[in-house]
């Protein structure tokens, strides 16, 4: 009997509140009659899916972000994420929180597939593999958001971005290589790689026939004569470290001498989305630089 | 120390009755030295090592493939000759650095100086940690297993000594800031020898060589022991002495080790196993013969993860792993009735 009565009692103030909600809706000016629905309420349990919302939804639309990933998010992103709260990936908080729609990633699996039996509705977000693949996931998130318009401006950015690199001459190309501690390096079927050609590198690892992201023998990159040594991990300079000797290794600055080594942000390719075109116009710019002056560090 | 020879056959002897044997494994080191040279992802030929000048030839010889050959030399070695000192000190088949927590310990230590970032400020501190690693396992064995261990209680002990520097080392993955520190440290410790340089083997060299000295200087007092502590001891042998010499070699050769290469286990194990019967048995003839087959298996075995192909690099850890448990699974099958 209570309980029922409880839960009629928490019905009726559910229905009142919405009623309330509505009126104020209704009375708040210009009365356009808008009838397209409010936008989605989101909650993240992946770090990607962090920079996703924080790049294209309401400030409150987003119900919480999940802990962590602010190494590798871009600062331009971070100071959006100033003040929302943040979870820690678990099926209760998603439940109190009972978000439209949970953006879920490759590392949660788990977690989503357990909040999809208490009827969550889940996306999952994977890393972009292509520019291509890239723009699509943009606008894909920015039209399920109640966004188009947001999507739609970084896909234009990258458009223009890609009839640029179309219109350059091959001879105006550098080869180049993301080589980081541990012999780590990616390949073709990369955003990385796709993103380095685009902006004017040839990727020396792709060249190789290396497909996707793994360990490369320094003596088969000490053959291939890259012009242009990138190592993403400006990001942990602080953290530990292991292998990174190798970077300064005595073959290395042998056989490259006047190689560009060129530390960068993780950030630009770890996740797509608003990044891309940051990459893409931070990248081509190096080439630019080093077009103009080769033979010399930019 | 008087350094009477306790079964028998005078030292001199024994080298020139060893000399067939150990003159066939050296020509297999040098033989398995050129082709590690020779093998590898780029097409070099071997005058590379000795062209004056920066051609890819020559940086590619001298200072990637000349290390690599000459660190799995100086692993390779060290830890055969460590397994065989280990298993006539504790007269059990089943002693091996890796085994007795010594491999585990030495990564612990060289884990702590790379996650904290103390080695790039002061390089040396990667040895002396792995060898105070490994030196800590070594006493943590005797303290647990005393002087004359059973099969067991040595084995058991080894797997504490293990199990502690394995939950120390989850820790530093478990607390590492990100996923890609946490990655770094776990394919650091499946061991291996890929794109190292010649500071890598002159910083290991000096602790390595100490180690080896030690070491094989311990020969007479292991065949003194075959004969009881009693006896070795009427012997006039210093057995505080002998242990505390084998203890400190076995450190200073696995640590070094493990601070460059990583954990490469199951080498100690297999090597004097397979070469005892040619030696007959003797514990002291078995040193130089292990040094020997230590520097064969670990040059095989890098040569073997260049040429097996994988879409991924194969770790020299990794294989001398899968190479060495079915080995020791064989052997505790043997002797299980000395376990019980």
């Amino acid at each position: 009997m209570d309980r029922t009565g409880d839960a009629r009692l928490r019905v009726t103030g559910r229905i009142f509140a919405t009623l309330m909600t509505a009126a104020t809706a209704a009375a708040s000016p210009p009365a356009q009659a808008d009838v397209s629905p409010p936008p989605p309420r989101v909650m993240s349990i992946d770090q990607c899916a962090n920079q996703y919302l924080l790049a294209l939804a309401d400030r409150d639309q987003i119900l919480s972000l999940v802990k962590g990933g602010d190494e590798t998010t871009l600062p331009f992103l971070m100071e959006r994420s100033e003040g929302i709260p943040r979870n820690h990936r678990t099926v209760e908080e998603i439940i109190a929180e009972r978000p439209d729609i949970l953006l879920s990633g490759p590392w949660s699996e788990m977690t989503a597939a357990l909040a999809k039996r208490f009827g969550i509705r889940i996306v999952r977000l994977d890393a972009p593999r292509a520019i291509a693949s890239a723009r699509r996931q943009i606008t894909d998130v920015a039209r399920m958001l109640g966004h188009e318009d947001r999507g739609q401006t970084i896909a234009g950015q990258i458009d223009r971005q890609l009839a640029d690199a179309a219109g350059r001459p091959a001879s105006q190309h550098l080869t180049g290589v993301v080589y980081r501690g541990g012999g780590y390096a990616y390949g073709s079927d990369t955003l990385v790689d796709s993103l380095m050609t685009t902006a004017g590198i040839d990727n020396v690892i792709a060249r190789l026939g290396q497909k996707r992201a793994g360990t490369v023998e320094m003596e088969a990159l000490i053959t291939a004569r890259p012009a242009i040594l990138l190592d993403d991990q400006a990001r942990d300079l602080r953290s530990p470290r292991i292998a990174t000797d190798m970077l300064a290794h005595p073959a290395l600055r042998r056989a490259l001498p006047d190689v560009a080594r060129i530390q960068f942000p993780m950030a630009y390719w770890l996740c797509g989305g608003a990044t891309v075109p940051l990459a893409i116009d931070s990248l081509s710019g190096l080439v630019r630089t080093r077009g103009q002056a080769p033979g010399r560090l930019p | 120390m008087t350094a009477i020879p306790a079964s028998g056959t005078p030292a001199r002897l024994a080298i020139l009755k060893d000399a067939p044997l150990l003159v066939l494994l050296a020509l297999a080191v040098v033989l398995l030295t050129g082709l590690s040279l020779a093998v590898g992802p780029a097409p070099v030929p071997l005058s590379g090592l000795i062209e004056s000048g920066d051609s890819p030839a020559a940086i590619i010889m001298q200072e990637l493939r000349l290390p690599r050959a000459l660190l799995a030399i100086a692993v390779g070695g060290t830890l055969g000759l460590s397994g065989a000192a280990l298993q006539g000190l504790l007269r059990n088949p089943l002693a091996e650095p890796g085994l007795i927590g010594a491999s585990s310990s030495a990564a612990l230590g060289a884990v702590l100086v790379l996650y904290f970032g103390l080695y790039a400020v002061f390089p040396l501190a990667l040895p002396i940690a792995a060898i105070t690693g490994a030196l800590a396992a070594v006493a943590l064995l005797y303290l647990f297993a005393g002087r004359n261990p059973g099969a067991m209680t040595l084995i058991l002990a080894g797997i504490a000594g293990s199990s502690l520097a394995g939950s120390v080392i989850s820790l530093a993955i478990n607390l590492a800031p990100n996923p890609h520190s946490a990655a770094e440290i776990v394919f650091w410790l499946l061991g291996s020898l890929k794109d190292r340089s010649m500071d890598h083997f002159y910083l290991a060299l000096p602790f390595m060589a100490a180690g080896i000295l030690l070491l094989l200087s311990s020969g007479a007092a292991l065949d003194a022991l075959t004969l009881g502590e009693d006896t070795a001891r009427t012997l006039g042998f210093d057995l505080a002495r002998v242990r505390c010499f084998l203890g400190a070699g076995t450190a200073l050769a696995v640590g070094s080790g493990v601070a460059v290469a990583g954990s490469i286990s199951f080498v100690g194990l297999v090597v004097p196993h397979i070469l005892r019967p040619f030696v007959g048995y003797q514990p002291r003839r078995l040193l130089p013969a292990s040094l020997l087959g230590g520097m064969i298996l670990l040059l095989a075995a890098d040569i073997g993860v260049r040429l097996i192909p994988t879409q991924l690099e194969l770790k020299l850890g990794v294989l001398t792993a899968l190479v060495g448990a079915p080995f020791f699974l064989v052997l505790v099958f043997k002797t299980r009735k000395v376990m019980q």
